[in-house]
């Protein structure tokens, strides 16, 4: 199942007290790269085909 | 940046790039151009304009020829074409009132035919067989019906 998220981390329960060092969560963008790549590759098949077909006419 | 937004960055533009070189190296070096559309002429006087005063295919060298047509709602003149296979075509056409459309099915041929300006195209048929020419621009009540074939034989 694809899984569309908007990076957010995921809101916790226990909220957590103000820390001194602050760790910045990464929002992990490995689901829009593969979603983009498998568009890319769509397009890119798409436009192939209707230029054979161009050029084979 | 993120490192997978560089990666995908570079994708798309690598992509893009190598688009635009096989379309504009296909266009510059190829001629593989849109119909211009660019001569112009009189709509009203097209009987007494060469070549449409004469329309019709033309042999103007070895398996090479003109087609001239003239499209009006709600016919091609001339509707009856015959041409040798492996013949190169030179196909020019006008309009004697509205827009129209021409296109041969199952072919890159497929041009607008304004009145006033005349629209051409150069093609080459390979292969024998009849095939269908077609208005493709609504321009009235008979548009569905305006049409005409080439017949390719062998020659």
């Amino acid at each position: 199942m694809l899984y569309v998220g908007n990076g957010l981390a995921p809101l916790k329960e226990d909220h957590k007290p103000m820390k001194v060092s602050q760790q910045t969560e990464e929002p992990s963008l490995k689901g829009a790269f593969v979603s983009v790549l498998m568009l890319g590759a769509f397009i890119f098949v798409t436009w192939m085909g209707v230029y054979y077909l161009f050029i084979s006419r | 940046m993120h490192k997978l937004e560089k990666i995908w960055l570079l994708i798309g533009i690598g992509t893009l790039v190598m688009f635009l070189t096989i379309v504009g190296v296909g266009a510059f070096a190829h001629g593989n151009q849109p119909p211009s559309d660019l001569a112009t002429l009189d709509p009203q006087k097209v009987d007494q304009t060469p070549p449409f005063d004469e329309p019709g295919l033309k042999k103007i060298g070895e398996n090479e020829y003109e087609l001239v047509l003239i499209a009006q709602a709600f016919s091609f003149t001339p509707n009856e074409i015959k041409i040798p296979k492996g013949a190169k075509v030179h196909i020019k056409v006008t309009s004697k009132d509205v827009v129209h459309g021409l296109q041969i099915v199952g072919t890159n041929v497929n041009m607008m035919v304004t009145p006033g300006h005349v629209n051409s195209l150069t093609y080459t048929f390979k292969e024998t067989g009849n095939y269908l020419i077609l208005c493709n621009e609504y321009c009235g009540v008979g548009h569905q019906v305006m049409g005409t074939t080439i017949e390719v034989i062998e020659g």
